[in-house]
């Protein structure tokens, strides 16, 4: 029997624990562990410092990735971008994380952050269209690029359909311009990155039963989740729904971690 | 020069790449290269398999880097038992 990546158990173990703690919060809010315990604050620190420390483990790995590739390989940049895509979140993070962690306060809406966040999410974004490019260049069979594109087409106009409904409240909510429109960036660069996402996920079926096709899975099911969590976040907090925001904690938490993992599995693969 | 079975290369190579391209993309890819550098069905000689493995090694390595990948052909080669220049 195969044993499973350490990253991988880690990632399970991290599932199990935060699911454990922030599920029960949404369906028991006024459970006394809640109220004496894992109170706001801790549960606050615990998720801030998950999601730190799976931006951190992410960027460094996929910057390892990317030092690991000679020169000229068309993934170096992808995997360079990434980490710098990451790192920036990292960032971003940190500067939310003073905001709630420190004065147990939202942070402003837009803030250094979410200029930092936005510019991270970007460069993740182009890194995946790179990574397509690159993995359709390796001559490899893993599709047509003629099929990609339909698959990046189906894609965006199932995204964008869905965008519209998503995005409409949070376009017309009452909030001063600059918040709306930030609110509105984060599903929208979710919806862009879709596309990358999907023909990622359509090669790395292809692959399925190899090292390549694990490192990729448990990516690209960060970025859902990930991708997830913001518009659920988007949507619900025009709802002002509160009650539901540790499952946004425990979307991020979980998908920050498979990231992190995706990456030091591919370093693992180069190094090994 | 010794001659290989066509089906027991395809194998060879495919369980090689298999690990890292999962058996599907492996056998396609190594199809896919046999049947251009070689007559289907036809025995293999050393230099075409080593020509094979030479098509198959850019490809992986956009994947895991040069470096693995010569790795990676490096443990097929010795189940041939071929030299790095054959």
């Amino acid at each position: 029997m195969s044993r499973l990546p350490r990253p991988l158990v880690l990632v399970m173990v991290l599932a199990l624990v935060t699911t454990a703690l922030y599920v029960p919060k949404v369906l028991f809010p006024e459970a006394a562990f809640y109220e004496t315990t894992f109170t706001g604050p801790l549960r606050h620190t615990f998720a801030a410092a998950v999601k730190l420390a799976g931006l951190a483990a992410g960027a460094v790995f996929a910057a390892r990735a990317a030092w690991g590739l000679e020169r000229g390989n068309l993934s170096r940049g992808p995997w360079g971008l990434a980490g710098a895509g990451l790192f920036a979140s990292f960032a971003g993070q940190l500067v939310f994380s003073y905001f709630v962690v420190l004065r147990d306060e939202a942070p402003p809406i837009p803030s250094l952050g979410d200029a930092l966040f936005l510019s991270g999410y970007l460069a993740l974004i182009v890194a995946l269209f790179g990574f397509v490019f690159a993995y359709q260049r390796s001559g490899l069979p893993l599709g047509s690029p003629g099929g990609h594109v339909r698959t990046g087409l189906l894609v965006g106009l199932v995204g964008g359909g869905l965008g519209l409904w998503v995005l409409s409240p949070i376009a017309t909510a009452p909030a001063p311009l600059a918040e709306r429109l930030t609110n509105l960036a984060y599903p929208a660069l979710d919806l862009i990155a879709l596309v990358p996402t999907a023909i990622l996920l359509g090669m790395t079926r292809r692959l399925a039963g190899g090292r390549i096709a694990t490192v990729w899975g448990t990516l690209l099911l960060g970025l859902v989740l990930l991708a997830a969590g913001d518009a659920a976040y988007a949507y619900f907090s025009i709802e002002a729904v509160a009650r539901v925001v540790p499952l946004f904690d425990l979307l991020f938490m979980n998908g920050y971690a498979l990231v992190a993992a995706g990456a030091a599995m591919q370093v693992a693969m180069q190094e090994d | 020069m010794p001659l290989h079975p066509h089906a027991a290369v395809i194998e060879v190579l495919t369980s090689g790449l298999a690990p890292y391209l999962g058996p599907s993309v492996a056998r396609s890819a190594v199809r896919g290269v046999a049947d251009k550098v070689a007559v289907g069905g036809a025995a293999l000689d050393d230099a075409t398999i080593s020509r094979i493995l030479q098509d198959l090694g850019p490809g992986l390595a956009v994947f895991v880097g040069r470096g693995k990948a010569e790795e990676i052909m490096g443990g097929i080669r010795q189940k041939f038992a071929l030299g790095r220049s054959s």
